[in-house]
């Protein structure tokens, strides 16, 4: 057979190949998970930096605070706190993490984000009304010492920035479990 | 090239066949397929944030799939789970368009892994300075290249 002839068939076997592939679906349910698991990680890392904030104030609330004149129920109370944010956030990484998890399909993804989009909402339902008397504790205890005024300036202002900081990361927490959420049904809508 | 999910979705959909193409020339069996299918999505995944959209997205999907399939560590095989949807079976099946299928399987397999890419781009009616672009060698040396693996096909279609 001819060179040319024997590439022409060559060519013409490949087109055949193609025509068949066409036909196939590729979206695959891993291809998806890897890429939302890539939205998933900027999620996780704020959680860290929640977590990490947490463990390290603790000691700093038992030992320090009462060196600085607070009372040990106030630092104690607030450890306890900063102990259950911690591990309620360290919580919801791990119902974040399972939603990607090889063994589920998109369906129980979607059902896992969903839920773990709905814990970390429902955090601001318990936080808000654990933080404001926490916050009054604090202003009652920071003005029984002396030039106690100028503490509770300070705490009310370092308060609201926390308080702005944290709305804004948690808000953007949110939008990015939204992000997520419209991506698993724009990937069942496709399927 | 920054894209979201969907639009990678979209780009792996419309390039399917010339990365599973690809990926089944370079396998000895379904398993294989999968593996290589499934590590060239995740590095188009990777890589298209470098894409700078310079050169036609097909010929860098091309390369990133070559390079692939040339370079695939094939001792790192994945827990057997089934990663793609691409419902076809060219190992097993027996029809007269498989057989043809396998029939070039056969050939190019026989080729060094190198031609091997430079064969598929060529019946991809590719031209030789992309040829060249997307396997990094000159137009002259595809040229020449080219002509030796014609050779040797012949040889194989002799015997």
């Amino acid at each position: 057979m001819e060179t040319t002839n024997e590439m022409e068939n060559m060519r013409l076997q490949l087109d055949v190949l193609k025509n068949r592939l066409e036909k196939q679906t590729v979206i695959s349910d891993n291809m998806i998970r890897m890429a939302m698991k890539d939205k998933s990680h900027r999620i996780k890392l704020k959680y860290r930096i929640v977590m990490i904030m947490c463990i390290t104030m603790i000691p700093y609330n038992l030992i320090l605070m009462p060196h600085i004149g607070f009372s040990l129920p106030f630092g104690i109370v607030t450890s306890i706190f900063m102990l259950i944010a911690g591990i309620y956030t360290y919580y919801n990484m791990r119902v974040l993490d399972s939603a990607f998890d090889s063994g589920d399909n998109m369906i129980e993804a979607g059902l896992k984000v969903a839920k773990a989009k709905k814990r970390d909402s429902d955090w601001l339902k318990y936080s808000i009304p654990t933080v404001i008397p926490w916050f009054v504790w604090f202003l009652i205890e920071t003005l029984e010492k002396d030039h106690g005024y100028v503490g509770a300036i300070g705490g009310t202002i370092g308060g609201l920035v926390g308080g702005i900081m944290g709305m804004h990361m948690h808000f953007k927490i949110q939008r990015k479990y939204k992000e997520i959420i419209a991506h698993i049904e724009d990937i069942k809508d496709i399927r | 090239m920054n894209v979201s999910e969907t639009e990678f979705a979209q780009i792996a959909r419309t390039h399917k066949s010339i990365i599973y193409t690809v990926c089944y020339m370079f396998s000895k069996n379904a398993d294989e397929v999968a593996d290589l299918f499934q590590e060239t999505l995740a590095n188009i995944w990777s890589g298209l944030p470098g894409f700078n959209g310079q050169s036609d997205i097909r010929t860098w999907i091309y390369r990133v799939t070559l390079n692939t399939c040339i370079s695939a560590d094939r001792k790192k095989r994945r827990a057997g789970c089934n990663i793609h949807d691409m419902d076809i079976a060219l190992f097993e099946d027996n029809d007269r368009e498989t057989k043809q299928i396998n029939m070039l399987h056969k050939r190019i397999s026989r080729l060094q892994p190198f031609d091997r890419a430079i064969v598929l781009l060529w019946l991809e009616n590719m031209s030789y300075e992309e040829i060249g672009a997307v396997v990094g060698i000159s137009t002259k040396n595809v040229s020449v290249r080219l002509f030796r693996i014609k050779e040797e096909l012949k040889k194989m279609s002799d015997n």
